[in-house]
């Protein structure tokens, strides 16, 4: 959707390590886990909405990985938390 | 599933493209028309997507990297979670699209890349209305399945209800044929007893419980305990006295309208104190109380007690017990009537017994009757006659004393002549005035018998016993001629049955009494008479004996005279001839001598057949046997009368055997009665008439004992055999009168027209003839009828 004009600007993705999501709730790892699982963009939209905006590049680094529809890599971000 | 979900939005699509571009222009396109749309970049992602949420319709391209869409498509199909969901194949044009393989991997449908968005559309459509299709069918289905499984569920539910109901109604015929069975174990018995002893028995095994007990009420509804069946002999509460203060009358009326009371524990059932400690005393925890009720009669009570612990009792227990209580009260009434039906037929028997008795007893008095009768009359012995019957009537009657007593001519004293007694002492030879006891001859003098109860015998002279007595005269239409008496205890009676007995012997007496008097006479008579008849022989043989002397005498004088005068004939009848008147006095002397001389003959011949009669009759006739040879004798015999018959125009027939054997037997005395027969025949036969003659040897023995007189030629060393000879004289012209026949055989009987030749005779013959007969033991009979008089005699001889 928004895509052409945010891709060269955010690069950022690589810089997202599972601990990353940490400044998160673990619920709401659980609940990006789930939705990245299921390839619901909406839903990972809406939690990636729930970020505050002091952690506004992790926000913009989910939202890349989902406009380039790269679930597995949510997946693999969420996953480690849930496993712990 | 989340189909539901799907129908809110037209359809949740996954759209897996390696193509970013492809992707999102799909992505967009579908969004835009509605549809839930995912996506997915490679096959892996693809697979985690439909993992986590199925989609309903998956948009798939065939080239990928690392995994192509046919393997994909062949792991989706594996799944048993993905296989049913559409799978539309998406191809370039330039690519090389291997449908077959498309389809045979499961694909539902395929596009070319480029598309038009209104087939990509259509196509979808159409899967997803398959999918909706088969959605539906799969609903369908399973609504199905589900109200099969319900009915099944249904269905089992049903059977195991009818389980449950045939399991109910088994228990039920299970509990029929338990009581049936216990029923007729009950009633197999009609003692009342082991009725009530098998039925606790039974039901203390079926229901295993400590103890079952029949309680029976009284008429004052106490009661008692009867039987019991216990496990243990501790729980035995039979013969245990049973006060029962506060067992109300009230519950009588509750029981015999069949109130149970099913008591599972005695502490928890609402008992009131008494009630608990009473039933506690007794040792019962639970109680089971069914009523035995007979016809509105409550006749006991069936206990089954629990001792120890409580006990739930079972409807199926319960039913039971009342069951097996209306059994046992069938079987008690049975019982009963069995044993009023059985005292019925004792007392029947008692009563055929008794009657049986009488008539017993009857029997024998007749028997006994006939037995005295039968004594009294054979005997003419006066004494012997009176003791028979007193000894007879005390066994018979199994009395104490029996006696007789004689009444004088004058009828005023008794005398006790016979007795028969056991236990009093002997009145025998006792004599009983009369005038003593006035009321009691006076009866008996009227031939009246008396029974005397509880009197003193002074009679008897005995004061220290009493008896009965019964006197009974014994009488009959010409007087009383004596009394019998009978004692018993003074406390027995005698009944009519015995009395008539006694009457009855009475008579007998008085009839047999009365012959044997006469009896007595007659035969004084009869002495009397034989005495005559002995001197008047002795007479007869002695004045015989005296007669023959001088007649035998006067006989040599005549044959003397005879001589001289033959001797004065001869003289005289030269000398002077025979015309001389001297010489007819001579002839006339001759005539009268010959007179003389017969009639001496006669005289003789009378003297000797007397005598030899007398012989005769005395016994005193010896016989001597000797052989005799018939072929001799008989013509000898006869010819001695030829002359005789001649000479009076009769004819002499002979008709004897050509051949007639040697005979061993008395001659003189045959030769007599031979002799005499024709002799007699003579004498009465008619001139022209005929005199037959006949003999013959019958070689059977007619007799059955032989003649005492072959004895003495029994070692001669010839085999003798016995036979008999059969004479018999016949003369025609004549015949006796049926009157006279008998008498023909007496002395000097004569038949009153005969002797027609005036030759007189001795009148002896014929008597002297049949004693002959006698004495050789043969016999003699004398028959006239169509003119014709025969004498056949019949004589025992050997041969």
């Amino acid at each position: 959707m928004n895509s052409g004009k945010n891709e060269v600007r955010l690069r950022p993705s690589v810089l997202l390590s599972p601990a990353s999501l940490h400044v998160m709730p673990s619920s709401w790892i659980a609940q990006l886990h789930q939705s990245a699982m299921q390839l619901d963009d909406k839903q990972v939209f809406s939690l990636i909405a729930a970020i505050p905006p002091e952690h506004a590049a992790i926000a913009i680094a989910l939202t890349d990985l989902v406009n380039r529809v790269r679930f597995d890599k949510i997946v693999n971000l969420s996953q480690p938390v849930v496993q712990t | 599933m989340n189909s539901e979900q799907s129908t809110a939005t037209k359809g949740n699509i996954l759209i897996v493209d390696d193509a970013l571009d492809s992707l999102n222009l799909l992505y967009a396109t579908l969004s835009q028309r509605g549809y839930e749309v995912r996506k997915a970049i490679n096959g892996s992602m693809a697979l985690m997507g439909v993992q986590s949420a199925p989609p309903d319709l998956i948009l798939l391209d065939i080239r990928m990297p690392d995994m192509d869409g046919y393997e994909v498509c062949q792991l989706l199909k594996a799944s048993p979670e993905s296989c049913n969901i559409p799978i539309i194949f998406l191809s370039a044009l330039d690519e090389p699209l291997d449908k077959v393989r498309a389809f045979s991997l499961g694909a539902a449908d395929y596009i070319t890349k480029p598309f038009q968005t209104e087939e990509v559309l259509a196509r979808i459509e159409n899967q997803l209305a398959l999918q909706a299709a088969k959605a539906e069918i799969r609903r369908f289905n399973a609504a199905l399945e589900q109200r099969v499984q319900q009915r099944t569920e249904e269905l089992q539910r049903e059977i195991g209800e009818r389980q449950r109901a045939e399991e109910s109604l088994r228990q039920q015929a299970e509990q029929t044929q338990l009581v049936a069975a216990i029923a007729q174990r009950i009633r197999q018995s009609l003692d009342l007893d082991t009725i009530l002893k098998t039925t606790v028995t039974e039901i203390r095994q079926l229901l295993q419980v400590d103890r079952v007990l029949i309680y029976r009420f009284e008429p004052d509804w106490s009661g008692v305990v009867v039987v019991e069946s216990v496990s243990k002999s501790d729980h035995s509460i039979i013969g245990k006295p049973l006060i029962d203060h506060c067992f109300q009358q009230g519950f009588v009326e509750q029981y015999r309208q069949g109130r149970i009371q099913n008591l599972e524990d005695i502490y928890t059932g609402g008992l009131t104190q008494c009630h608990i400690d009473l039933l506690a005393d007794l040792g019962v925890r639970a109680n089971l109380v069914v009523p035995i009720v007979q016809e509105e009669n409550l006749w006991g009570l069936l206990l089954a007690n629990q001792c120890v612990q409580p006990r739930r009792w079972t409807l199926l227990e319960v039913d039971l017990m009342k069951q097996l209580s209306t059994q046992l009260a069938i079987a008690i009434q049975q019982s009963e009537l069995y044993h009023q039906v059985q005292q019925f037929n004792a007392k029947l028997e008692r009563q055929v017994q008794e009657r049986t008795l009488q008539l017993q007893r009857s029997l024998d008095f007749e028997a006994a009757l006939k037995r005295i009768t039968d004594k009294v009359r054979d005997s003419l012995d006066e004494s012997q006659i009176l003791q028979a019957a007193v000894q007879e009537l005390a066994h018979v009657l199994q009395i104490e004393c029996c006696n007789a007593g004689l009444y004088n001519a004058e009828l005023t004293s008794s005398t006790i002549a016979f007795e028969y007694t056991t236990s009093l002492p002997s009145y025998q030879g006792l004599v009983v005035q009369m005038g003593n006891y006035p009321e009691i001859y006076r009866q008996l003098l009227q031939h009246q018998s008396i029974q005397l109860c509880g009197a003193q015998p002074q009679l008897i002279g005995e004061t220290d016993y009493q008896f009965a007595m019964l006197a009974c005269p014994v009488a009959d239409d010409q007087g009383v001629i004596g009394d019998l008496w009978l004692f018993k205890p003074k406390e027995a009676m005698f009944e009519d049955l015995e009395v008539r007995l006694v009457q009855q012997v009475a008579n007998q007496c008085a009839i047999a009494l009365r012959q044997a008097r006469l009896y007595a006479t007659a035969q004084t008579q009869v002495e009397t008479l034989e005495s005559l008849h002995q001197l008047k022989d002795d007479f007869l043989s002695t004045v015989s004996h005296e007669l023959r002397s001088p007649v035998t005498n006067m006989k040599m004088a005549i044959q003397m005279l005879e001589v001289a005068l033959e001797q004065i004939k001869a003289a005289s009848f030269a000398e002077i001839g025979a015309d001389a008147p001297s010489n007819k006095t001579v002839q006339r002397a001759t005539h009268y001598l010959q007179i003389l001389g017969s009639e001496c003959d006669r005289e003789i011949s009378l003297v000797t057949d007397l005598l030899d009669l007398q012989r005769l009759e005395a016994g005193a006739q010896d016989s001597i046997t000797d052989w005799i040879d018939l072929n001799l004798w008989l013509p000898t015999s006869i010819d001695a009368f030829e002359e005789r018959t001649q000479a009076r125009q009769q004819q002499l027939q002979v008709e004897i055997p050509a051949l007639l054997p040697q005979i061993c037997s008395d001659l003189d005395a045959i030769n007599r009665i031979l002799t005499e027969l024709l002799h007699n025949a003579c004498k009465y036969t008619p001139p022209g008439e005929t005199i037959t003659v006949t003999a013959q040897v019958d070689p059977s023995s007619r007799f059955s004992q032989p003649s005492s007189s072959f004895n003495q030629s029994k070692g001669s060393g010839t085999v003798m055999r016995l036979s008999t000879l059969l004479l018999s004289v016949t003369n025609s012209g004549v015949e006796i009168s049926a009157d006279e026949l008998p008498r023909i055989f007496e002395k000097f009987y004569r038949v009153a027209t005969a002797d027609r030749w005036q030759q007189g005779g001795t009148g002896l013959g014929l008597a002297l003839v049949k004693k002959l007969v006698e004495h050789l033991g043969g016999t003699i009979e004398a028959r006239s009828i169509q003119r014709q008089t025969t004498f056949r005699i019949a004589l025992p001889i050997a041969c």
